[in-house]
């Protein structure tokens, strides 16, 4: 009896529970127009935050031509039953790089962590492919001109604008112009991107640390 | 407008799992699995129960007024197969049906960059 008796009180409360239930608005970041990105839903404004929501930047942008690349946005901040998110990190679809990479061709993978402007750490993953086998050397040379035209872009950008730039065609195209000297190729891509929020994770160090004491 | 909601379809050669959650994984909205409609175990992978466990995901979906949907399909992955069972592609066809406006279908099977040896040993499986 009281077994039947705790388990219809606990469906109760599984019910309840989905009736306060609020949903809020997720709106992506200023650089992306505060675009709707969807909706999620919790009991308090709290809960939310850290959450990780998807978008694809071709619903962001309108452009059909970049479905393949999917945006990450954090959830940093709640007003009424909107909330506003900031900038995680992007990856470009699987198939997509299968497609590109062949055989008979160099695929050049590089992985490099940038400052900002405003002095935010982004790690990014461009990705060249050449239309031949080529040698060694001329991969490592394409690589650190690449890794040095990001480094330099990203210093001279605040994120909302790197992020822009970034996913933009204007990145491919200054890129070819650093790359064309030393092997010519139109496949410039960035495969990743991740934002390093160091400073959170200092921060719950010390909120850790801050507990075990008290 | 509806909500959106995020369909994960984990099918695998036993069986086949759905769950429903928000945009952002964070809440589950609904869930099902071909075990739950058949009696028999070897029938939980099968497109009809597949076809069956949507039938009470989309249920749960309208009670919620989750409207449009965006499908990601998996296999098992890693070293066992990368090819979904057979219960996928009567879910995503039910879920169509259903008049559930699917947005994106997607797989997102995990594919390891090399990780470890298939179980089975060196001369594979001897049936």
């Amino acid at each position: 009896m009281s077994k039947e008796k705790a388990a219809r009180i606990a469906a109760k409360k599984v019910k309840d529970k989905w009736k306060s239930k609020i949903w809020y608005t997720i709106l992506a970041t200023e650089s992306f127009g505060k675009k709707e990105i969807g909706s999620t839903p919790a009991s308090e404004p709290g809960e939310i935050i850290g959450r990780i929501s998807e978008a694809y930047l071709s619903n962001l942008t309108g452009d059909f031509k970049l479905s393949h690349v999917k945006v990450y946005f954090r959830i940093n901040k709640v007003e009424g039953d909107k909330a506003y998110t900031e900038f995680e990190g992007h990856e470009i679809n699987q198939d997509y790089i299968r497609r590109l990479v062949r055989r008979r061709k160099t695929r050049i993978d590089s992985v490099i962590d940038v400052v900002t402007a405003d002095g935010v750490k982004i790690r990014l993953k461009p990705l060249i492919i050449l239309d031949r086998k080529v040698i060694k050397n001329v991969e490592t040379n394409i690589r650190n001109a690449i890794n040095e035209f990001l480094k330099e872009k990203a210093s001279s950008l605040p994120l909302d604008q790197l992020v822009v730039y970034m996913l933009s065609t204007n990145y491919p195209n200054d890129a070819y112009e650093k790359i064309k000297n030393i092997y010519p190729t139109r496949k410039i891509e960035l495969r990743k991107s991740e934002v390093l929020r160091e400073k959170n994770k200092q921060e719950t160090i010390e909120e850790a640390q801050a507990e075990a004491e008290v | 407008m509806g909500k959106m909601g995020v369909v994960h379809i984990f099918a695998s050669q036993n069986n086949t799992i759905i769950t429903v959650t928000d945009i952002t994984g964070a809440e589950t909205l609904a869930k099902a699995s071909g075990g739950m409609v058949v009696k028999a175990d070897r029938d939980e992978s099968s497109p009809y129960a597949a076809m069956k466990a949507v039938d009470i995901i989309v249920e749960k979906l309208k009670e919620k007024d989750v409207t449009d949907v965006v499908i990601k399909v998996r296999a098992p992955g890693g070293s066992k197969s990368h090819n979904p069972g057979p219960g996928a592609q009567a879910a995503i066809r039910a879920i169509a049906r259903a008049g559930l406006k699917i947005l994106q279908i997607e797989d997102v099977t995990p594919i390891p960059h090399d990780g470890t040896k298939k179980k089975g040993g060196k001369r594979g499986r001897r049936v």
